[in-house]
């Protein structure tokens, strides 16, 4: 409870550490929009030739993208600067952290709050609304809970991966890299249901690098397509994944704090 | 030749600052086969299910994917010439560059061909030879084809080069990319058939992307590659390249005097 | 009784180099380095340490083991009846820390905006937060930059505002690790004023690491020389420097040179520069009285003085006495 505490003081004040306003909010803003609808331009322009991929019609695809545009721009608001660990390491920063009587995870969650990435996830709950209402859905009010719910828990999963791989900072030099390793994976995984790509694929995306529980699983779950899934069960445990992953997350950082306590770098 | 020289030292360098971080080089080279795969199932899983929806064979399109990667990989679309621009801006170093007594677009010019060869030679060329060894993709049908390749190659490196160049020009009056950058990229990714080949393309689409020189930098030379272009269609499309060159060389050159002079008035 | 015991502490590094040439990152040596090689001591309450060592000798090794931010190889440490590591987070309320060039503040920030966040950590309560403010800015004079962000301020109102974020919470131990590397005289001096008072009023023990002379011989009794991860020397200053600079020169100034060598009983001649000569004498065995004395019997004496050893010339000799150091990682 302490440690919530903490976290809200630190969002706080990275809140206000924060200069995002103005013309280099909307510059910004305007770049994600552009970028996306691109990305789903292209999508259209495919679908118009071949009608489904994998059986997903356009707007399938659209609310699986556009899913993951949400869940994403949710993390990043949260965890955009863990790719700055290995500068906390550095500068001293992280040195402040274990000095303090306050959890060192708290500290550097809190260390800067990213609002400008807010537009990530209002383009992508822009787009599942569009989703919705082309693909003729018509949710109940649990069913909309279910959705946030799934959002939500889709974000813990990515702020789990991220965390993770970013710790691996205090192992090797650069955290980045290993993030922009998986990028390409996450590109798929955003674009494409995932069942296309074969089973050594979905199993990779489920239980190794569980990137399919941030938008596919849940997609599945809310489209009523859990048929699809290696288990119908699968896309049920989105929740799960979600408390499982960020707790791994916390693991690897934590291993390689102590690490670094014992190393010095 | 002095040129050679430091083409030499930029590609080394290119070399040395790719590979120090074993780890991070070894993600970079996973980063483009996946990119390969991905593609390479795309297109299959596609092309299984509509093959009349494409005018080449599926070898051909899984090569065409395949070959797009290796090739924005070595031309690097999404940095190069206008980032390095605006980094010496920025950082007040781009008087070094100016006091030296070489023609400014081209000391960009050599710089980025090195970062571009120390790419190929430390990222595309293994990526590709894996690729080939692994994926059902093809290499060009004939000795000829693959020089009219080679030839789009080099004009498509051009290209980007000029339209960069600008755009990095547009930089010293703004002193910030933001803005224009992703205007830029995306038009690049719309319009240039990295991803999707232009054929696909609804007709107005279509036309709006053959005027365009972005074409020119991916469509044109994968088509070429892949044999979708053959004979006498080949040079019409090398041509309009090639005027394309022209064209944005001419207004690096126009763009460039003015810039320099506005900077030497202004002292940077 | 001692506040912080120290015993048998050793912290191995194991360092790794890349081999030479171009895929140099798939040969790599590793080699260990005893950056702390089993140092063992006691601080007393209230006492304010100097930790003095060449560069490498281990002296920010140390800091961070006795502030919990790195666990030793071996060893014993106690902080307040605490093992910082172990017990990071009690530990933590106790103790301040400065790291000297690195600041403790948020960046973008009004100086303000942090103490009021560290309150908040520290479970300062309003009324001891406002009264320590207020004294902090007596003799700080955080008023004058208070409501600046950090990354505005100079370098030292930066370290003045770093300073004052570590004794907001009274802490019973204050870690200072090189703090005024990069001041000038005035505001060195500034610091030195405060950390002296700040140990009259609360009795805060202070382990104070530097490479500044001025500093040591101002404010601590009891200083430690690390060289190499080992402890050579604890003790106080003066004893310090009877230990390792026990001789002192009388400078004389002859009217003119003498026809034959410059001999006086109990003093050495060791520099001589025209018609000025350095005597070397022991301070144990005679006194700059009794040599100056003789030196104007038989010598035309124009000019005298005599000089005395400081902490510089006690670490010279120390730093001097031994090989070049290996860097641990910092």
């Amino acid at each position: 409870m302490r440690n919530l505490r903490h976290y809200w003081r630190f969002v706080r004040i990275g809140f206000a550490s924060q200069a995002q306003y103005g013309v280099d909010f909307f510059i910004g803003a305007f770049g994600v929009v552009l970028l996306n609808l691109v990305d789903l331009v292209l999508l259209g322009v495919l679908l118009q030739r071949f009608t489904a991929i994998g059986g997903w019609n356009i707007w399938e695809i659209v609310f699986l993208f556009s899913f993951y545009l949400a869940a994403m721009g949710l993390q990043n608001i949260f965890t955009v600067h863990l790719g700055q660990i290995e500068a906390y390491v550095q500068d001293g920063t992280l040195d402040q952290f274990l000095v303090r009587p306050s959890s060192p995870l708290i500290q550097l969650m809190g260390r800067e709050i990213n609002h400008g990435n807010i537009t990530h996830v209002v383009t992508g709950v822009a787009g599942i609304v569009v989703a919705y209402g082309r693909l003729g859905l018509h949710w109940t009010f649990a069913e909309g809970v279910l959705a946030v719910v799934l959002l939500v828990c889709g974000a813990l999963v990515l702020v789990g991966l991220v965390l993770g791989l970013c710790s691996l900072a205090f192992w090797t030099i650069r955290s980045r890299e290993f993030l922009y390793g998986t990028l390409q994976i996450q590109e798929v995984v955003q674009h494409y249901p995932v069942h296309i790509f074969g089973r050594w694929f979905q199993v990779l995306v489920t239980g190794v690098l569980p990137f399919a529980f941030i938008n596919y699983y849940p997609t599945l779950v809310l489209l009523g397509r859990t048929g699809e899934a290696m288990h119908p069960l699968l896309p049920w445990l989105s929740p799960l994944a979600g408390v499982l992953v960020l707790l791994g997350g916390i693991a690897v950082w934590k291993l390689g704090l102590s690490r670094y306590q014992s190393t010095g770098s | 030749m002095k040129i050679l020289r430091v083409m030499r030292g930029f590609i080394r360098q290119g070399i040395q600052v790719k590979t120090t971080y074993g780890m991070a080089y070894a993600m970079r080279l996973v980063n483009v086969f996946v990119k390969m795969v991905a593609f390479y199932v795309l297109w299959s899983v596609l092309y299984e299910s509509a093959p009349g929806a494409f005018p080449v064979s599926q070898v051909e399109m899984v090569t065409y994917g395949a070959v797009s990667v290796m090739l924005g990989e070595f031309i690097q679309w999404w940095d190069g010439p206008h980032f390095y621009i605006i980094t010496q801006i920025r950082r007040g170093t781009i008087t070094s560059d100016l006091v030296r007594p070489v023609y400014f677009p081209f000391q960009v010019f050599s710089r980025c061909l090195g970062e571009s060869l120390a790419e190929f030679i430390t990222v595309v060329f293994p990526a590709a030879l894996v690729a080939y060894l692994v994926l059902p993709i093809s290499l060009p049908a004939t000795l000829t084809q693959g020089l009219y390749f080679a030839l789009s190659l080099a004009q498509s490196y051009l290209i980007l080069f000029g339209l960069n160049c600008l755009v990095g020009f547009i930089g010293f009056y703004t002193l910030s990319l933001r803005g224009i950058q992703h205007a830029y990229h995306g038009l690049i990714m719309l319009l240039s058939g990295a991803w999707v080949p232009l054929w696909f393309f609804p007709s107005w689409l279509r036309q709006v992307a053959e005027i365009l020189p972005f074409r020119g930098l991916f469509f044109t030379p994968l088509s070429i590659y892949i044999g979708e272009l053959q004979g006498q269609s080949i040079a019409g499309t090398l041509l309009s390249q090639t005027v394309w060159i022209v064209i944005l060389l001419l207004g690096v050159g126009l763009a460039w005097r003015v810039v320099h002079s506005r900077l030497v008035v202004q002292g940077g | 009784m001692a506040i912080v015991e120290v015993r048998d502490l050793v912290k191995i590094f194991r360092v790794r180099k890349r081999g030479t040439g171009p895929l140099g990152f798939l040969r790599r040596k590793t080699r260990e380095v005893h950056a702390v090689d089993g140092i063992s001591f006691d601080v007393e309450e209230g006492e304010i340490v100097g930790y003095i060592g060449p560069n490498g000798a281990g002296k920010s090794t140390t800091v961070k083991c006795l502030t919990g931010i790195l666990v030793p190889t071996s060893g014993v440490v106690t902080v307040g009846g605490l093992v910082p590591w172990r017990d990071r987070i009690k530990n933590g309320r106790q103790i301040g820390v400065v790291f000297g060039q690195k600041t403790s503040l948020w960046w973008d920030v009004p100086v303000i905006d942090t103490y009021r966040l560290l309150r908040d950590i520290y479970d300062v309560p309003e009324p001891v937060f406002r009264r320590n403010l207020g004294l902090l800015d007596d003799i700080l004079g955080l008023k004058e930059f208070q409501d600046t962000p950090v990354r505005q301020l100079s370098l030292g109102q930066r370290v003045r505002a770093d300073l004052g974020a570590v004794m907001l919470h009274n802490p019973r131990f204050l870690f200072l690790d090189e703090p005024t590397i990069g001041l000038d005289v005035a505001a060195k001096e500034r610091l030195r004023v405060f950390i002296a008072n700040m140990n009259a009023a609360t009795r805060v023990t202070v382990f104070l690491t530097t490479h500044d002379m001025s500093e040591i011989e101002r404010l601590c009794r009891r200083i430690m020389i690390i060289d190499r991860g080992r402890l050579v020397y604890s003790g106080s200053i003066s004893d310090a420097i009877q230990k390792y600079a026990p001789c002192s020169d009388v400078v004389v100034e002859l009217a003119e040179t003498p026809s034959g060598p410059v001999v006086v009983e109990g003093g050495e001649v060791v520099r001589q520069e025209g018609a000025r000569y350095w005597i070397r004498f022991r301070r144990d065995q005679t006194t700059a009285g009794h040599l100056v004395g003789q030196l104007m019997a038989k010598y035309p004496v124009k000019d005298f003085r005599v000089d005395d050893p400081d902490v510089e010339q006690i670490v010279k000799t120390v730093y001097g006495a031994l090989a070049p150091v290996e860097e641990a990682p910092k």
